[in-house]
């Protein structure tokens, strides 16, 4: 009995250290299915920016290919060999480079649009929201927590200086060298002179202001979401010449919280979201009673309208999962579903 | 019936509980605690070798010592458990009886909880929590203390030094005589972290050093017990600790300042009686929790702060040797400040369980009880729960159980007054759970396989509504089916050695079985970080003076995305204890090396929290110890 002991504790030993020596090369999270070493780029490709979950370092960027309806994910690790970083806020395209804001590294990811090969990274930013260039040397990068903008200088790809804001900064758009700025926390936008980087103006529109866009007149649009059942949500037009509000429409509905302004390529249409797509004429007088493209259930996350008018509208699902990106066409008919990476929140189209 | 007499033997535990337990899971004898524990048809795990962890906190004693999924973010950074596919908040945690998860986030840092507390760790699994109070869809953990009204004088000091910085120093003294007993111990220990880890975020991959890591923490457990005569006990327990914690980013994250203190007191008195077939059990505690977040990069403090008052009434009532009969009334108040809510809100809660347990004079036992708790005025559904033993030998070595339960886990604080976002409305999470088990004990080996299948509906998670504010919902139906196999055995080689051995082997299959949510893409996959197989394995050998200690943990690959396209790989490291123990009277000094991570393996548990790897640690322990005997 105690001889058949002591054969049972060797041979455990030697089992358990049988365990130990197979060794395994993966570190870190994998996703063997995500991996394409054959990417190619194509002329009408459709980049969607994945968020990814705050902390985790799970941002990523899906290819999309509307042709030949390919999909490829984690584009950016597949080319450049690491991945993106925690947290995609945005993608701002300018003098043929893209530029990716990835809010919880602190870095802008700035891609070559004609091999998404990264050709620098920008570090040193707080909590950096979006990106807006301003000339060959110069740029503007907004901040939800350093209340200031940060002033990029594009040769050296280094932050050079900055405009104190008094707070959180949203989307922002350059016209006439003047920068318009969304103040989410208030409920007014910023006009900055980008020659003298000093706040000119204030103006006044509804509490929330987060996103803006021109239309084919030269008149801004901003959309404000009203807060946390604050106060009514509204779309302002603004004149940039004289800074004053030519159209107001409120959201009659305490509880809508409207967002994602885009344009249609010709700016003409306005789209949000809200309850669903919703579309408007640059010369309409009130908002759309109705959605064109109901989310039934879901919960739109992004919006992006390609420049033949297709509209781009993403669902994150849970927030953990693979999101989920529908192209319609232009007249709102559902033309191609597709999964992407971790909540899809935009869309870049080349 | 004489041999029935010679079965019958009351063991009364009202002093030194833990050593009862030993024998237990026969027929043989009836264990009497003053306290309710699970019946013999319910499956519970005592946690071996907790005096070795002494210096260490109980995520790192669970990870070791058990199969259970401990999910961490580094050493001694937040560490939260999942049994049976559950979530970390589907754990109660008890100290002496007491609720000790965190009201307003419905779970607890295993890492803020020193062994040096504890003299004991009881993991009650799936319907066997039931005994203990409401919420445990997965299970409960029992974390005990007790006196030995043996000892005169026992004073241990314990040094550890060990690489990155850590220091460990523990004081304890344990004094009193067969009336009177006092307990106390001090702690202190830190560590800088800064190990050297693959980035593998990074061009390249180079190899950096962890910052912003460091942790400082410190504790006095102080604990009096008075035994004026046989049928009386009266205790007075408390604890105190204050731990500083940096925490560092995930890798790809900006390194930013932030850091975490958890100050938390506890404090309990407690009588217990018991005369012929009666026994009570009373325990008055006030619980103060305090946690603090800051971060100085970005001007964040979040401020939480919970005064519990809490009481438990136990008692146990033997008809004879075959009938038993156990109430327990519970009633607490938790009265919670937090940065998060905007307003003071307080929670009442009361719950009253009744429980009979039967047993045959020939071979089986069963056992039927209900709970029901009233939260803030509110009637929760009734817990019911059934157990039955059967034991499949005359000799008793082989048995089979099952049990079942349906259970609730009421929303935490947070997750309804959380400002924006809080939902009232928030359901309760609703558990059925039920187990079959065989079980082999007889000497010194012990087995069992336990299989299992639970669901959870009502399986709360945030999400964004249209405002664009988090909120939690009650969105999915979770199925949870498993087996689980524990093996426990004491090989003697001969007078002078011994090995010991334990190891267990859990396999969970854990998926969304449905969601209220359109075009979930997660139905039928397995859950994020629940590990389908996790594995343990100690051998401990006793040569002489020496102890060699292995330890082998392999945890399987965990998917990190709902739909199941990214995973953190399988990790398997191992420790290795050696020391040496030099005793001369009543004087004893133990001198040990330690080494974590013996094959240097480059691992992450969390998605980008990296892990040391080998590191060593040397200790050394001087202890004085007499008896009254």
């Amino acid at each position: 009995m105690q001889q058949m002991s002591k054969l049972n504790s060797y041979i455990f030993i030697v089992l358990v250290l049988g365990f130990s020596s197979c060794k395994k090369q993966e570190i870190g999270p994998q996703c063997p299915t995500c991996v394409d070493e054959n990417i190619t780029v194509k002329y009408d490709d459709v980049l969607i920016g994945c968020e990814g979950n705050f902390g985790w370092g799970n941002a990523s960027i899906s290819l999309y290919n509307p042709t030949n309806t390919s999909i490829t994910n984690t584009v950016f690790q597949n080319i450049n060999g690491y991945p993106l970083g925690d947290v995609l806020q945005s993608m701002t395209e300018y003098n043929g480079k893209l530029f990716v804001v990835v809010n919880n590294s602190g870095n802008i990811e700035i891609l070559d649009t004609a091999t998404y090969q990264k050709t620098a990274t920008i570090s040193g930013l707080t909590s950096p929201r979006y990106f807006c260039g301003i000339n060959n040397s110069k740029a503007y990068v907004s901040d939800l927590f350093s209340s200031q903008i940060a002033i990029l200088d594009l040769a050296s790809n280094s932050v050079i200086g900055s405009i104190n804001t008094g707070g959180w900064t949203e989307e922002m758009l350059l016209v006439n060298d003047k920068v318009y700025v969304c103040r989410p926390d208030t409920n007014f936008i910023l006009q900055i002179n980008a020659s003298t980087n000093s706040i000119e103006d204030t103006i006044v529109v509804g509490k929330g202001p987060s996103s803006l866009v021109l239309d084919n007149n030269n008149k801004l649009w901003v959309l404000s979401s009203g807060g946390i059942n604050d106060e009514q949500a509204e779309l302002n037009q603004i004149d940039p010449s004289t800074n004053s509000i030519s159209k107001t429409m409120v959201f009659s509905d305490l509880s809508n919280s409207p967002n994602n302004l885009k344009i249609s390529s010709n700016g003409e249409t306005i789209y949000y979201l809200n309850n669903g797509v919703n579309q408007l004429s640059i010369y309409a007088s009130s908002l759309p009673s109705s959605s064109i493209i109901n989310q039934n259930g879901a919960l739109f996350y992004g919006l992006g309208i390609s420049p033949t008018n297709d509209i781009y509208v993403s669902d994150a699902v849970d927030y953990v999962q693979s999101g989920i990106v529908y192209r319609y066409d232009s007249t709102a008919s559902l033309i191609h579903q597709f999964s992407v990476g971790i909540i899809p929140q935009g869309f870049w189209f080349k | 019936m004489s041999a029935l007499r010679n079965l019958f033997f009351i063991l009364i535990c009202l002093i030194a509980s833990s050593n009862c337990f030993a024998q237990e899971d026969t027929l043989k004898q009836v264990v009497v605690t003053t306290t309710i524990t699970p019946a013999p048809s319910y499956k519970l795990i005592k946690v071996p070798n907790i005096e070795s962890y002494v210096t260490d906190n109980l995520a790192d004693l669970l990870s070791k010592e058990t199969p259970i999924y401990i999910k961490s973010s580094g050493p001694g950074g937040l560490s939260t458990i999942s049994i049976r596919g559950a979530g970390a908040s589907h754990t109660q945690l008890y100290w002496n009886g007491i609720s000790i998860n965190s009201p307003t986030l419905g779970q607890l840092d295993l890492a803020t909880l020193p062994v040096a507390f504890i003299d004991e760790a009881e993991i009650h699994l799936g319907a066997s929590s039931v005994v203990d109070g409401s919420g445990g869809l997965g299970g409960a953990i029992q974390l005990n203390t007790s006196a030995n009204y043996k000892n005169k004088l026992n004073a241990t000091f314990r040094k550890e030094l060990g690489s990155f910085g850590i220091d460990k120093t523990l004081f304890s003294i344990n004094a009193g005589n067969k009336k009177f007993q006092s307990k106390t111990s001090l702690f202190r220990n830190s560590s800088t972290n800064d190990f050297k880890y693959i980035d593998i975020t990074q061009e390249n991959s180079p190899i950096s050093e962890r910052e912003n890591a460091e942790i400082i923490q410190y504790g006095i457990k102080q604990e009096f017990y008075f035994a004026p005569n046989k049928e009386n006990n009266f205790a007075i327990k408390s604890n105190y600790i204050d731990s500083y914690r940096q925490i560092p980013s995930a890798l790809g994250v900006k390194t930013k300042e932030e850091y975490q203190t958890d100050k938390a007191l506890r404090l309990m008195g407690e009588w217990r009686h018991g005369k012929k077939k009666t026994f009570q059990h009373l325990r008055l505690a006030f619980i103060k929790d305090e946690m603090n977040y800051m971060d100085t990069s970005l001007s964040i403090n979040s401020l939480i702060s919970v005064d519990s008052y809490k009481a438990s009434y136990n008692f146990n009532h033997y008809f004879n040797y075959l009938l038993k009969f156990s109430a327990q009334v519970n009633a607490g108040s938790d009265i919670a400040n937090s940065t998060g809510f905007g307003a003071q809100h307080q929670q009442n809660r009361q719950s009253v369980f009744v429980q009979f347990e039967q047993k045959s004079n020939w071979g089986y036992q069963y056992n039927i009880a209900a709970r029901q708790e009233v939260i803030d005025g509110k009637l929760i559904p009734l817990i019911p729960t059934i157990g039955v033993k059967y034991f499949l030998t005359k000799n008793h070595h082989f048995a089979i159980n099952a049990n079942a339960a349906r259970n609730y886990k009421a929303p935490s604080l947070n997750e309804l007054y959380w400002n924006p976002g809080g939902n009232p409305d928030l359901l309760p999470e609703i558990g059925f759970t039920s187990e079959m088990g065989l079980t082999y004990q007889y000497r010194k080996l012990a087995f069992s396989i336990s299989p299992y299948y639970s669901l959870i509906d009502n399986w709360i998670q945030w999400l964004p509504q249209e405002s664009g504010i988090w909120t939690p919902i009650n969105v999915k139906q979770i199925e949870n089916k498993g087996i689980e196999l524990d093996i426990k055995k004491v090989f003697k080689i001969s007078n002078e050695v011994k090995l010991h051995l334990h190891s267990g082997y859990n396999y969970v299959n854990s998926i969304n079985k449905s969601s209220i949510l359109t075009s979930d893409n997660s139905i039928g996959r397995q859950l994020i970080y629940v590990p389908k197989h996790t594995f343990n394995i100690v051998l401990k050998l006793e040569l002489k003076q020496w102890s060699f200690a292995y330890n082998q943990t392999i945890t399987g690959k965990v998917f990190i995305d709902a739909t199941n396209t990214t995973y953190m790989p399988y990790y398997a490291p191992a420790d290795i204890n050696i020391s040496y123990s030099l005793k001369k009277d009543m004087k004893s000094a133990d001198i040990g090396l330690k080494i974590s991570n013996l094959y240097n393996e480059d691992y992450q548990i969390m998605a980008n929290r990296p892990l040391p790897g080998r590191w060593f640690l040397l200790f050394l322990k001087v202890n004085l110890n007499a008896t009254n005997e």
